[in-house]
């Protein structure tokens, strides 16, 4: 059964171009997906729709049934869809408690706020540690587990997260994906990622949607869709395979 | 020494005044990008108010402020709903509200030259000529209890920032617009509420200012030159900047006014912004913005 549905969604920027183009996908409840594709596929813009940041120009986004495309994000928001967009979208000036709070602006419950605050603290202990310090003065990693944390805080029901590995040494990265990996196998929750790098993204994920230049090329379960050799045109281009000569 | 400390007195009370009229100026520009032009006008807009609620009814100008903060706030979220939703999702939306406000500070002025003349005003309360004495020092009563009316007022703008779920949503979109989308605030009531509050803040600023300076309608121009550059050196949408760079000017000018004549007091502000341009263009306590 399909949670999200996207039918031949269009959109773009202002009055720029179209960045995507009549792309349809579905996503199941509980699974994790990858979204790949090389830059300028549109993998962020198709988040940003879902999120109600960027409005369609044609077709439809429905969740659980009900119709969230053009919707404003509090309103994507409260029906259980959060987006953790890459970073530099935390409040820099709010102490790392402040930015979990404001997770939750949409819960007015004070006891809910408080249980759910003790909760982010016991799973990601650096945040607890570092409560009362600025936002601003944390580390990349940090402030990545504190993004992830704040869109915890909601309790959504679908997670999409850009680019989590952005800018993070290696070791950093893997612990991301380890808790990526625990929100999908310990909560149940849906996930929809975007990540450059794609052999990180596709070991955490069930299903994988490939994107070129604002089209769906094709899909694939995430264990076997880099043995397809369209991935190779798409990353590489012809000219590899042109060096390669024919198999 | 004694005339140090005098004008140190003299300043610090004009400084409070001063970061009451600009905390609207900012709050504006932080959570909307709005450059309010029109803010001065809109002060002293409120400084009529004030003028002839005290002339016909002899009410305490502190107390017509309590009037003029919902009344100007009104003001201000019809000013919001009428003129600025046709500029969003405007590429230049910065500069279109320059060009915006600074039409409204015209039109402004000229309905109160039109209706209130050009003379010069002023609300006279009986203690705007008396002090208080501290062994050789005197405090003047009237900006005694308008640098206290605007900490009040400083204070419960702050407390509303910073302990109500309003002002998490404004203090959110401030810092960064697109995260509080995100989060869930919906970025435009929070911008009606600001636009509301700003307009608020200046209408109790214009009933402060209507005892403490004469003034008459074009009287703004000269008080929007003063502001911007507040605003500008404490870091624009900053309202500690805004706070700090207002006291810290107004103790400056004072001396300077003290030292080389009240001619040049106005020039500290200005100076103030070249030097800070030049030194630390985002100001005190602005931002950095990342393309």
């Amino acid at each position: 059964m399909a949670i999200l549905e996207i039918q031949g969604l269009t959109a773009g920027y202002g009055s720029g171009p179209d960045i995507l183009t009549g792309v349809d996908l579905e996503v199941e409840e509980g699974k994790t997906y990858c979204i790949i594709g090389p830059n300028g596929a549109g993998k962020s813009t198709l988040l940003k729709v879902v999120a109600g940041l960027l409005e369609p120009r044609v077709g439809s986004v429905t969740f659980n049934g009900a119709e969230i495309g053009g919707k404003r994000p509090d309103i994507v928001l409260s029906n259980g869809v959060c987006f953790v967009p890459q970073d530099g979208s935390l409040f820099p000036e709010m102490t790392v408690r402040e930015n979990l709070v404001m997770g939750a602006y949409l819960t007015r419950d004070r006891a809910a706020i408080a249980e759910r605050l003790d909760e982010m603290m016991d799973l990601f202990p650096i945040l607890g540690e570092r409560s009362s310090q600025m936002a601003q003065t944390l580390s990349g990693g940090e402030q990545q587990q504190l993004l992830l944390a704040r869109a915890l805080m909601i309790r959504p029901t679908m997670m999409m997260i850009d680019e989590p590995s952005l800018g993070l040494a290696p070791q950093i990265a893997s612990q991301i994906f380890e808790v990526i990996r625990s929100l999908s196998a310990d909560l149940g929750m849906t996930l929809l990622l975007v990540e450059q790098n794609v052999r990180m993204g596709l070991a955490v994920s069930d299903w994988s949607f490939v994107l070129d230049l604002g089209t769906k090329r094709f899909e694939g379960p995430a264990d076997t869709v880099l043995d397809d050799p369209r991935i190779r045109d798409l990353y590489l281009g012809k000219l590899a395979r042109a060096v390669e000569g024919p198999r | 020494m004694n005339t140090v400390i005098q004008v140190l007195i003299l300043g610090i009370l004009l400084g409070g005044v001063y970061a009451l009229m600009s905390s609207g100026l900012t709050i504006l520009f932080g959570v909307m990008r709005v450059v309010n032009i029109a803010h001065a006008a809109v002060i002293i807009l409120a400084a009529y108010f004030t003028f002839f609620i005290w002339q016909w009814t002899g009410l305490d100008p502190l107390l017509i402020s309590l009037i003029a903060i919902p009344t100007f706030f009104l003001f201000g979220a019809t000013l919001y709903v009428t003129l600025f939703p046709r500029l969003e999702g405007s590429p230049r939306f910065a500069e279109m509200t320059v060009l915006l406000t600074f039409g409204l500070a015209f039109v402004l002025e000229g309905l109160m030259a039109y209706f209130f003349t050009g003379i010069f005003r002023q609300t006279q309360p009986a203690y705007l000529t008396e002090a208080f004495r501290f062994g050789p020092f005197y405090v003047p009563a009237a900006q005694l209890y308008a640098l206290l009316a605007s900490l009040v007022l400083l204070i419960a703008l702050w407390a509303f920032l910073n302990f109500t779920h309003t002002g998490y949503g404004i203090r959110a979109t401030m810092q960064n617009r697109t995260a509080a989308q995100i989060v869930g605030v919906d970025v435009r009531r929070a911008s009606l509420i600001s636009f509301g509050v700003g307009i608020g803040l200046a209408g109790a600023a214009g009933a402060l200012f209507s005892f403490v300076f004469p003034f008459f309608p074009a009287r703004h121009w000269q008080w929007i030159a003063i502001l911007l550059s507040l605003i500008v050196a404490g870091g624009l949408g900053s309202l500690k900047g805004a706070v700090i760079a207002s006291v810290v000017l107004a103790i400056v000018s004072a001396y300077v006014s003290q030292y080389l004549g009240p001619v040049w007091a106005p020039m500290v502000f200005y100076a103030a912004l070249f030097l800070i341009l030049i030194v630390r263009p985002q100001g005190l306590y602005g931002k950095v913005r990342r393309i």
